[in-house]
């Protein structure tokens, strides 16, 4: 007995499931087919370790789009293009910023769009590109990671000269150092005992230092009167005195105006001559003073010579030696 | 009486004036003297055999002072060193004047010859000059030895030139020299004395010469 199904019946339900399945997977891949997107490029400098394709793209912090391509650019190749693609209603203006950024300490990477003003306008793309460019600006956490080795060598380097500072010497001044200051606060501490007799003699000094300045004062006041009332004669008389003296001065210089050949003959001819005569003067007294010295002690011996045995030539001998 | 005048006579007068001249004359005795009989002494000069300085530098002119004689050396008798420092001098024979000036007017002679830096001696009082030079006369003595063929001269003088601009001692020097005589040869010792100062005005020219360039007027 030949089955008899029903075409119709199972041609509909193999249908009806095919498109329960479509619709669920369309339920589950979440696709939105009404949204627009729209592509752009960022040309990052150096490395994009941690970034893949679908990594996600935040603007301020709202995932609104994710990555489709990562290439070297073709123009450069110490950069790196990364293809975008983001919600249409993304304000993608001339000013926005994209940044790589990392999730803690994972190293995932993910690219951080920042918005610019609003009146900025909208970005579009340029002549010969592809897609519209978004501006990359370096990451900080980047820059430490790429600085992190020579903050490493800096630091080894301050860890040496740390080890030479705190060497045994001079650990041990150090200690002599604080004990000196221990020392010292001590005395400091001893002293303030004999800080009320300190401050009794500072209050003296001051009330001394006061009187004086009333002295001084009483005698500025004196100085004053004196500058204004006696001194003005004084200076009056002074005046006279410096007229005259000007005067006397300038008939002093017609007079030796008048005898300047006399002057100069006397201070170059005359002057050598005195200051000779008197050398010569003083070896005269010095002759006169030995010759009245002889004659005080030997008057006789003084005129007519002192005794003395004559050297004879001939015989060789002194007269006395002779007779 | 009263009023009544002495007179007397002439010849008394001057008889009583030759008397007391006579007595004074006579305790005079001891302080004056005429000389004795003796020999005359034989009477040198210490004169520089050069010639006169004509053709000297008239800038760098030197006051040369009365040489100071040590002691003994002074006067016209000759100087004897005998050993022991005994001093004594040569019998009959001295000097024409002051052994000072004999030296003096030696030096001014040879020195303004041999250095070419004009000299001046006694006779330059008035003249400007720009240095002084003094001189100590340390030997300038007979000195006899044990024999005649050991006799010497010596002649010792020190050298001081002053500026007298600032009073700043350009250069002191002593020059020594020792001549050998034999008086039983014939030779004088005046003719030692004259060896000597030509040998120590040589030496003393050398050292002047260029120091007289400070002597700039």
């Amino acid at each position: 007995m030949e089955t008899r199904a029903s075409y119709v019946l199972v041609g509909g339900f193999v249908l009806s499931f095919l498109a329960g399945l479509i619709a669920f997977a369309i339920w589950i891949a979440k696709v939105d087919l009404d949204a627009e997107y729209k592509d752009y490029d960022i040309y990052f400098d150096g490395t994009v370790s941690g970034l893949y394709k679908r990594s996600i793209v935040y603007y301020l912090g709202i995932p609104v789009g994710d990555v489709r391509d990562i290439t070297l650019a073709p123009q450069d190749p110490s950069k790196v293009r990364v293809w975008i693609r983001l919600r249409a209603e993304v304000p993608v203006s001339e000013a926005s910023r994209a940044r790589l950024e990392f999730q803690g300490l994972t190293g995932v990477a993910y690219i951080e769009l920042s918005g610019g003003s609003p009146n900025s306008p909208p970005l579009e793309s340029h002549l010969g590109a592809e897609r519209p460019i978004i501006e990359a600006e370096p990451s900080p956490l980047l820059e430490i990671f790429d600085s992190a080795p020579n903050l490493v060598n800096e630091a080894i380097k301050m860890l040496g000269q740390i080890q030479k500072i705190l060497s045994n010497d001079n650990v041990a001044n150090i200690s002599k150092t604080l004990s000196n200051t221990e020392r010292l606060t001590g005395n400091l501490a001893d002293g303030t005992d004999n800080l009320e007799v300190m401050v009794a003699d500072v209050q003296i000094i001051l009330a001394e230092a006061k009187n004086a300045a009333v002295k001084i004062s009483t005698l500025v006041d004196n100085g004053n009167t004196l500058i204004e009332e006696d001194a003005k004669q004084l200076i009056a008389e002074a005046t006279g005195t410096m007229q005259a003296a000007t005067a006397m001065l300038n008939r002093v210089d017609g007079l030796v105006a008048a005898n300047e050949g006399t002057v100069t003959q006397f201070i170059g001819g005359s002057l050598p001559e005195v200051s000779r005569m008197i050398l010569d003067l003083r070896l005269t007294a010095r002759s006169l003073s030995r010759l009245v010295s002889r004659i005080e002690q030997n008057p006789s011996e003084a005129l007519f010579g002192a005794k003395e045995a004559p050297y004879n030539l001939k015989t060789r001998k002194t007269e006395e030696e002779g007779n | 009486m009263v009023g009544q005048t002495v007179k007397i006579p002439v010849s008394k007068l001057i008889t009583s004036f030759l008397f007391c001249a006579l007595v004074l004359l006579a305790g005079c005795g001891p302080l004056i003297s005429f000389g004795d009989d003796g020999p005359a002494d034989d009477v040198y000069n210490l004169s520089y055999e050069g010639g006169y300085s004509a053709n000297v530098d008239s800038e760098n002119i030197i006051y040369l002072e009365e040489p100071l004689m040590n002691q003994g050396l002074s006067g016209v008798d000759i100087a004897v060193a005998l050993p022991d420092d005994q001093r004594s001098t040569l019998k009959g024979v001295r000097w024409a004047g002051n052994s000072a000036d004999l030296v003096r007017d030696y030096l001014v002679r040879s020195l303004s010859e041999k250095s070419g830096v004009k000299l001046l001696g006694d006779g330059g009082l008035d003249v400007r000059a720009g240095c002084r030079m003094t001189v100590k006369v340390w030997s300038f003595e007979f000195a006899p030895g044990e024999r005649s063929r050991d006799d010497t001269v010596d002649v010792a003088i020190e050298f001081s030139l002053v500026r007298y601009r600032d009073g700043h001692l350009v250069g002191q020097r002593a020059f020594n020299v020792s001549t050998a005589i034999d008086t039983n040869q014939g030779n004088s010792v005046v003719a030692g004395f004259r060896a000597g100062m030509h040998a120590l005005s040589g030496d003393a020219a050398n050292w002047l010469g260029p120091l007289g360039s400070n002597c700039a007027l």
